[in-house]
């Protein structure tokens, strides 16, 4: 009776709190919509809408260069072709240099003469071969992908030219195959397992170490302890309280990911259960621990915030983070979230793990087991106690 | 006027003594910059950032991609082992090229992380169409990096300058408390009771937290710099002005929301949900370039996006332009005036 009592008062004392609601379950659902939207077009470099310009005096056969550039998708890029002079060059670099263009070609008026002189010779190595200039931004990421784009262009008219010298140049089919076994797999299949990790870290962080913490401080579990309600029911009732609310999130998040966002992965997926069942276990073990060894609200503050930090983008819910450097990998591979969240995605069928599968889980368990055996030690429901 | 310059001196000693808020205030930028610069450094080409596999014995593909700056490249016996280590993210792809075929395999998770990798890799295909001795053969292309600001800058301290901005967006929460938090614990009504002018402990408050707020920045700077080993031309008249500006136009955006919501907490939370959207479309962590076209539109129009362009230019990576400093400066200014004039008529008026 008395865990009944405090199981409902701990719940309801956690869906009465507006601040709890929004960050333990509209957030996550605000941040995955939020994600979604951005992200689900970035892993295609379409309608880029780069800007470049061609400066030439398109004298002979600069001309070739010329049609080739801008006879290109407008909507990828789009070449302004220009009579080249010295000045139109510095203003069209400040220009670049003021981010309104990403790339300036310069097709200098020797080219013309190099180019013939050149293809008379060849293919003897009598003469240089003609230039172009090619000015660019090297910090940003625009600029080197037109960059890429016009050596990709001057690389097919080098075929054309090869060939008309009589080079066989073979036309090289491309096939490609994306790992993973998700055969339309998209952003947002990818995200909507690591928003449930994150809500379900999030309820272990503030929902358990920081409101275990409140619980202290404002003296509500002394009292409870004088009450004939013992410390084992309090435990009990509490956790029982976070489980509700994780399956509250359970149930919301993949409503909306399914109905609104059409997401395509399975969150009833038995083994995709036994992932977030893991998750619950470990996140649960950590919040208890933490309640235990954080002595007020103002070191829990810091201590959840950065954990929250941390775990959450170096444990890859948001990008795959494996290929790191050295020192940030290591805080990669001590973090449960990693194994967790890989785990989760190889059970889903969208990617799978770098490390041998079987970490995903007795990582998981061996880090809960040692949080439970730590909270053991070093938990108490007061500060006296 | 003593009011004014006690409360500004107690507002500055306050933040300054909170280790909690200095923590906030320093070691998140830090986290940030540090996840960030080594999640998503190195997309820009001048290093060897593209991890690929390839096949020990496909020398004529050996030879294209070993020679080609871009990539990392990693040799494997076979082709299975190749696909298991694309498959678990150890390569960013794995290539193999047969009978006329370039067969790519792309890693799902680094297609997110590197939108140009598949361009990257179809371009080989052109080359290989080639005998290896006309391989190189044609019109050569001169790639000429100019320095935008004042120095040459890498995805790093390209970055940075972003990550300060990001930090100056913790000001809409500084009036949010000022301006709702005070009230809900009756700190202001209190204030009315007493001989201090309300106005100038309001103004105190502010002016104590926005001067804390640039030094944190300049703190920042100087650690990120140290920490980072980066070399900087810092105008430190436009940085100082950019950081003291920028946390009033934060500032402002905070009493902005406030004159929206009476909740405190209601306030907040829609300051977060705005913070996560600047977070995501400031352009500092993704180009905005990368983005469906309406978010490049949203970010265009948040404070952000400017605030980190300004603090670009004040650092010697982005050129300077004087007329877009004064319309940003100017944009601030004007804004900072037209809310904080209705913002204290209204805080009042409600007490």
């Amino acid at each position: 009776m008395g865990i009944k009592y405090l199981f409902t008062s701990f719940l309801k004392g956690t869906m009465r709190d507006k601040m709890t609601i929004f960050w333990l379950i509209l957030f996550p659902i605000i941040l995955m919509s939020i994600l979604i939207a951005i992200f689900s077009s970035f892993d295609r470099v379409e309608n880029l809408q780069l800007k470049a310009v061609l400066l030439t005096n398109n004298i002979g056969n600069s001309q070739i260069i010329s049609e080739a550039l801008t006879s290109l998708d407008q909507e990828m890029i789009s070449f302004e072709v220009k009579d080249y002079t010295e000045e139109l060059l510095k203003e069209k670099m400040e220009v670049l240099r003021g981010h309104e263009l990403d790339l300036i070609i310069v097709i200098p008026d020797d080219f013309n003469a190099t180019f013939s002189s050149w293809l008379i010779n060849f293919p003897t190595e009598n003469s240089p071969p003609p230039e172009l200039q090619v000015y660019y931004l090297q910090e940003r990421q625009t600029s080197n992908i037109s960059l890429e784009i016009v050596n990709s262009v001057i690389q097919s008219i080098n075929n054309n030219l090869l060939q008309s010298f009589g080079f066989p140049i073979k036309s090289i089919a491309v096939q490609e195959t994306v790992t993973g076994r998700m055969v339309d797999f998209k952003y947002k299949d990818f995200i909507f397992p690591g928003m449930l990790i994150f809500s379900f870290l999030s309820t272990s962080l503030w929902g358990i170490t920081a409101e275990v913490i409140d619980l202290k401080t404002t003296k509500i579990t002394k009292l409870l302890k004088l009450s004939p309600i013992g410390p084992k029911e309090i435990f009990l009732s509490f956790s029982a309280s976070r489980l509700v609310l994780l399956v509250i999130q359970f149930f919301l998040l993949s409503a909306i990911a399914i109905f609104v966002f059409n997401v395509s992965v399975n969150p009833f997926n038995l083994a995709f259960i036994g992932y977030l069942l893991l998750a619950t276990l470990t996140f649960l073990s950590l919040g208890f621990f933490l309640a235990g060894i954080l002595q007020n609200m103002g070191q829990a503050e810091v201590v959840c915030n950065l954990l929250l930090q941390v775990m959450q983008f170096l444990g890859g819910i948001y990008f795959d983070v494996y290929n790191t450097p050295i020192f940030i990998r290591f805080l990669v591979y001590i973090n449960p979230v990693t194994y967790i969240i890989g785990g989760a995605r190889s059970s889903l069928g969208i990617a799978n793990v770098p490390y041998p599968y079987y970490l995903s889980y007795t990582v998981p368990l061996l880090m809960s087991t040692a949080l439970i055996l730590l909270s053991f030690k070093f938990f108490k429901w007061t500060e006296e106690a | 006027m003593n009011t004014f310059i006690t409360v500004f001196i107690a507002s500055f000693k306050t933040f300054l003594r909170d280790r909690l808020m200095l923590f906030f205030a320093i070691m998140f930028p830090l986290v940030f910059a540090l996840m960030f610069g080594f999640i998503f450094g190195g997309q820009t080409y001048d290093a060897s950032t593209i991890r690929i596999g390839i096949l020990k014995d496909n020398t004529e593909l050996q030879e294209v991609v070993t020679k080609d700056k871009r990539f990392t490249v990693i040799e494997y016996e076979n082709k299975d082992i190749l696909y298991s280590e694309v498959d678990k993210g150890k390569l960013n792809a794995g290539i193999i090229f047969a009978d006329d075929i370039l067969e790519l395999l792309l890693n799902r998770n680094a297609l997110m992380r590197m939108p140009a990798l598949r361009n990257n890799l179809t371009d080989l295909a052109v080359k290989l169409g080639k005998k290896p001795e006309v391989r190189e053969m044609g019109i050569k292309v001169e790639a000429i990096p100019i320095v935008g600001g004042k120095i040459q800058s890498e995805y790093l301290s390209y970055l940075i300058p972003g990550v300060i901005a990001i930090s100056l967006l913790t000001g809409m929460f500084t009036a949010l408390e000022i301006f709702l938090g005070y009230k809900k614990r009756g700190i202001i009504k209190t204030i009315t009771t007493t001989a201090a002018n309300p106005s100038s402990f309001v103004l105190g408050s502010i002016s104590g937290r926005i001067l804390t707020s640039t030094l944190i920045s300049i703190l920042l700077l100087l650690l990120l710099i140290v920490i980072f080993r980066l070399h900087y031309e810092i105008n430190w008249p436009l940085f100082l002005i950019t950081t003291f500006l920028g946390s009033l136009m934060m500032f402002s955006f905070g009493t902005l929301i406030s004159l929206f919501f009476t909740n405190y907490e209601a306030a907040n939370g829609f300051a977060n949900i705005l913070m996560t959207l600047m977070f995501f479309l400031s352009g500092v962590y993704f180009p905005l370039e990368f983005l469906p076209r309406t978010f490049r539109t949203i970010g265009m129009v948040l404070p952000a996006y400017h605030l980190a362009i300004t603090l670009r230019m004040a650092l010697g990576v982005d050129k300077l332009i004087i007329n877009y400093i004064y319309s940003v400066f100017g944009f601030i200014i004007l804004a900072t005036i037209v809310t904080f004039f209705i913002a204290q008529r209204r805080v009042f008026r409600i007490e």
